[in-house]
């Protein structure tokens, strides 16, 4: 799968993920035209634009749950677009959910388990019949889910159950989660919706650390432009399906066809 | 809810193992009838595991794990008497020809979105009773008459009568059953299954390919069921088309559902549920067996909607909250 002999991937080492030329289309519908550009590893990347843009289009393509039509995503020197969405993983593509998607019928302990799926390897055989492959397995991986429920101060809620979580608390259990498997990409959709001034501010500083203390890439598709503008090294705006903007987040505030499309959108 | 602390998972193996040890004295405190009706109370209980794997933990509807017992129960009796097999690997084979049925027969249906599971077991429930029938494989099945098993399951240097034996040895596939079910989700791939159940999107984005698991789901409860039907067979010494109708599945079902659905203990409440309640009901009114028998179950569903297991699960937590 990886082919390293490709000249793009030589001539820029440094992209560790590059979208190039991603088109999508509904039926007649174009949801996303041409859309090209490249995440630095440990950058942080927002993706801004008006309602109905194309932004969770753009980010369900990233996450292969959309076949785009036309165009390229390579990630870490793998054609992704080839493998089906189970495969993310593995690579190194973690994610969190809009609309949060944890599992609500378990503890926070298992559903950071859960998140350890790849980097775990006991099958039904072993576990069934208690090998102590199957036992040391286990072990591992509680003790990888503990320690990432630590680093982010969650470590004595390990045996609630996500259920009774209040939402701050259950976002940041979607964050352990996508960061247990040691991600080299973490994928948040809108992970500002639903939180207060203060939330954000929180969130501004949970995201920097995380980038800071796990080493991940950030890619973020935000409304909040604020957070955005304060958070990311690299802001893509995209308007009607198109990019209209790539930059550091003052070359993009700056972009007059940002600005238009914010103010001359008329559906804002 | 918390997940149990260690006093009172001590409390919970202290009562598995007198249960374990008052199970295997059974056999010495009663005899005859009694005892043929607790072993089919273990046989259905691991029909009803197998069938809460994937409706309990799995999220997947099954209505025709009736087929799957008549199926291992068949192969075990065709096995034995056509091809004079030894029980053993009458049983295993069986046990084998049902997770490979499951493989086969799920592969088609679990990859379309939906219901299609639902309906293509409930087809497979309906039609069961007449494949066995049919004429092309008569010579083996006996056609309607069905099959009988007369030699005896019991080795010679054991001091054992058949009752005892057949009892001792489904109690032993049931344990084995109830020890890996559990180990299993307390394991990486049985809480893939439950995520599965829970959100798809999520558990694909953790990296569990949702197709596989649910087939494995899937062809592991084909697997337990079947077993269980091989072991009906080995208890009754008979079997015959018309025991495995759609009633039998939809009986199945009301176990998983009784008993609590996605629980490890469920499926034995629920066994004990559908083995004991319609002789209870008959003892009420015998004109009226059926009628007082649904008003048991809808008494179960309006105040146990979670099943026994459930409600003394929630029972438990809110004591445990008072303290």
């Amino acid at each position: 799968m990886t082919d390293t002999s490709r000249p793009e991937a030589l001539l820029k080492p440094e992209a560790l993920l590059s979208v190039e030329g991603i088109s999508l289309k509904f039926g007649g519908i174009t949801a996303l035209d041409d859309i090209s550009f490249r995440v630095a590893p440990r950058q942080i990347c927002g993706i801004i634009g008006p309602n109905g843009a194309g932004k969770t289009s753009l980010f369900n393509v990233l996450s292969r749950i959309y076949s785009p039509s036309a165009g390229r995503i390579r990630f870490d020197g793998t054609d992704i677009l080839s493998l089906p969405q189970h495969r993310m993983a593995a690579l190194g593509i973690g994610r969190t959910f809009q609309n949060i998607a944890l599992f609500p019928g378990m503890s926070v302990l298992e559903n950071v388990l859960v998140g350890n799926h790849v980097r775990m390897r006991s099958g039904f055989v072993t576990a069934m019949l208690g090998l102590p492959r199957a036992r040391r397995d286990e072990a591992a991986g509680r003790k990888a889910a503990l320690e990432t429920l630590e680093r982010l101060g969650m470590a004595h809620q390990a045996d609630t159950l996500v259920s009774q979580l209040n939402f701050g608390a259950q976002k940041r259990v979607e964050f352990a989660r996508a960061l247990v498997m040691q991600p080299k990409l973490l994928l948040l959709d809108e992970p500002a919706a639903g939180l207060n001034h203060e939330g954000v501010e929180d969130l501004r500083a949970f995201i920097l650390k995380m980038r800071d203390a796990f080493g991940v890439s950030v890619l973020l598709v935000e409304h909040h432009l604020d957070l955005i503008m304060r958070v990311a090294e690299q802001v893509v705006a995209i308007n009607f399906g198109r990019k209209i903007a790539d930059g550091t987040p003052a070359q993009v505030q700056g972009s007059e066809a940002v600005v238009q499309a914010y103010l001359g959108a008329p559906d804002v | 809810m918390q997940t149990p602390n260690s006093s009172s998972r001590r409390i919970g193996a202290l009562l598995i193992v007198a249960a374990i040890a008052l199970l295997v004295a059974l056999p010495m405190l009663v005899k005859g009838f009694f005892l043929f009706q607790i072993t089919m109370v273990l046989c259905m209980a691991l029909a009803v595991m197998g069938l809460n794997i994937v409706v309990g933990y799995g999220g997947q509807l099954s209505l025709g794990h009736g087929a799957v017992f008549a199926i291992g129960a068949y192969v075990a009796a065709v096995g034995m008497d056509s091809f004079a097999l030894h029980w053993l690997p009458a049983v295993v084979i069986a046990g084998l020809v049902c997770l490979a049925f499951g493989v086969l027969f799920g592969w088609p249906s679990l990859r379309l979105k939906g219901h299609h599971l639902a309906l293509a077991t409930f087809a497979l429930a309906l039609a069961m009773p007449q494949i066995l029938k049919h004429r092309s494989i008569e010579t083996w099945t006996g056609g309607v008459q069905g099959v009988m098993v007369f030699n005896s399951p019991v080795p010679d240097w054991l001091p054992l009568s058949r009752e005892v034996f057949v009892f001792y040895l489904v109690l032993a596939v049931v344990l084995i059953a109830f020890f890996g079910t559990a180990a299993l989700f307390r394991s990486r791939m049985g809480r893939a299954i439950i995520a599965v159940k829970e959100n798809q999107i999520a558990a694909a984005s953790m990296g569990v390919n949702v197709t596989r698991t649910k087939l494995a789901t899937f062809a592991l409860s084909c697997l337990l069921t079947g077993l269980a039907g091989a072991l009906y067979t080995l208890i009754t010494e008979y079997v015959s088309p018309d025991s495995f109708d759609l009633m039998k599945s939809i009986l199945l079902l009301v176990a998983v559902m009784v008993g609590g659905a996605g629980t490890i203990l469920g499926p034995l409440v629920g066994a004990v549920f559908i083995q004991f309640v319609p002789n209870l009901a008959e003892q009420v009114s015998q004109s009226a067996t059926s009628a007082i028998y649904a008003g048991f179950l809808l008494i179960m569903v309006f105040f146990m909607p979670t099943g026994v297991v459930g409600f003394v699960r929630g029972l438990l937590i809110r004591l445990r909250a008072r303290r």
